[in-house]
């Protein structure tokens, strides 16, 4: 439903499907959106870390890549969407539709 | 390094970004004030003055005044959202901005408001800088943070700490003990009514205290960049349906439009550009980062900055504007406002930032 529109809101609706690893979600919406570069991956980083800062998302288990398979040296957290990001993406829904 | 350490130095470093936005956000709305201070001397307005006068010789002064500053305040959008361009261009934005334009239910309503909210705010800031005084448009802009911080914790449900309302008090009291030598000394008079640049007064503390908010609802689910971008369009375009219907009325607020094209006019046009749209760039990146009380009370410090660079670039007399009377009182206010502006950002960097990994109380949400 949310393929095309903004990419927060993209965001929300994946994580609304089921919990997701940063370096599984990223190549996801890198593809989705034609972000396929290091600069891109960051821009996608970013977004959810303002997900997580808005309080929509929680931080579960957190590895370190230290064999560089997405970003060397970088934490890799699992995303959870939490009661206020399931509110939010059905006020989105219900707004949009 | 184990991982709870580098979750811990991850957290810090957002902060610290959110933080160093807000210090930015401040030093470029500080050094807004020097084209914005210089843009009256340039013969764009001089001139556009003197056709209005010609075209339409019985028109009220004060409705004359309000049309030369709804002139600079819709040439300041325009030349924000040409900026912006550039800007979303280089980031490899525009095609989110398309996404979030077209978006009208879901993303843009909320950019048109805080638009509108903003148009409100800055030309209530230069009817108060004109009717009244430069140093009573500060302060009334400095009030903006209060209604932030009321609207942020009642409508977005935002946590502040009672250090975060400490420094928003102190950030306060600080930016206005700054310009209260030159009131106290000199008196709020200026060149027009006193009632209108109250009215704009009180227009510039509502309209970014309610910007703020609009635009921290929908930064909850958009692109900052975009977001801003959008809020600036939507305040050009909101600006010249304005101009026209001024236009159609017989009043030639376009007579003097070409004159934009004059090199010096152009340069002080698009350093007021550049400087608005970086402030605002920066702010909006710090609210998703700070919380909207936070980053509006970080912005605040933009008072003490606006001193400093209107002492560099117009001399301390020109900017503080005193003489040999008045000098111990105002530079001594400014001094202690700068100080106090100090300690009030010093209470805020050095929060403790556990509290801060999310700006909301999650348990809220989740026992719905």
């Amino acid at each position: 439903m949310m393929e095309g529109q903004p990419i927060k809101f993209r965001m929300l609706e994946l994580f609304n499907e089921k919990d997701w690893w940063l370096q599984d979600i990223v190549p996801v919406l890198q593809k989705e959106y034609n972000l396929e570069s290091d600069y891109g991956r960051g821009m996608i980083t970013y977004d959810i870390v303002e997900l997580v800062s808005a309080g929509f998302l929680t931080e579960g288990e957190t590895i370190i890549d230290e064999e560089g398979k997405f970003w060397q040296g970088h934490l890799l957290h699992h995303y959870t969407i939490t009661g206020l990001g399931k509110d939010m993406y059905q006020e989105i829904v219900n707004r949009i539709s | 390094m184990d991982v709870e350490e580098l979750k811990i130095l991850d957290h810090k470093k957002k902060i610290r970004i959110g933080l160093l936005m807000g210090i930015l956000c401040a030093l470029y709305w500080g050094i807004w004030y020097v084209p914005g201070y210089a843009v009256w001397n340039l013969d764009i307005l001089n001139d556009l003055y003197v056709n209005i006068l010609i075209e339409k010789p019985t028109i009220d002064v004060d409705l004359m005044n309000i049309i030369v500053c709804i002139f600079l305040t819709g040439m300041n959008a325009i030349f924000c959202a040409a900026v912006l361009f550039i800007w979303n261009g280089g980031l490899r934005k525009l095609p989110e901005f398309k996404r979030e334009l077209v978006q009208v239910k879901g993303a843009s309503k909320y950019f048109m408001m805080a638009g509108i909210c903003g148009a409100c705010a800055v030309s209530g800031t230069y009817l108060a800088s004109f009717n009244l005084s430069a140093g009573f448009a500060a302060i009334a802009g400095l009030l903006y943070p209060i209604i932030g911080t009321i609207m942020s914790v009642l409508y977005l449900k935002q946590k502040v700490s009672k250090r975060g309302y400490l420094a928003v008090i102190v950030l306060l009291v600080g930016g206005i003990t700054l310009y209260s030598g030159s009131i106290i000394s000199g008196g709020v008079t200026g060149a027009g009514n006193p009632t209108i640049g109250i009215i704009g007064g009180i227009m510039a503390a509502v309209g970014w205290g309610f910007e703020g908010v609009c635009a921290g609802k929908a930064l909850d689910f958009c692109e900052p960049d975009i977001g801003l971008h959008l809020r600036f369009c939507f305040e050009a375009i909101f600006w010249i349906i304005v101009m026209i219907i001024i236009a159609c009325t017989g009043i030639p607020i376009f007579s003097t439009i070409g004159q934009i094209l004059d090199p010096a006019t152009f340069f002080v046009f698009i350093l007021l550009g550049l400087s608005f749209a970086w402030c605002y760039v920066t702010w909006y990146k710090s609210f998703p980062l700070l919380g909207v009380a936070r980053g509006q009370a970080v912005g605040s410090l933009y008072a003490a900055c606006a001193v400093i660079f209107l002492c560099i670039f117009c001399g301390p007399a020109g900017a503080l504007g005193y003489d040999d009377d008045s000098m111990l009182i105002i530079v001594g206010s400014t001094i202690l406002g700068l100080i106090i502006c100090l300690i009030g950002s010093f209470l805020l960097a050095t929060e403790d930032t556990e509290g801060l990994v999310s700006l909301r109380d999650q348990k809220d949400g989740d026992q719905r």
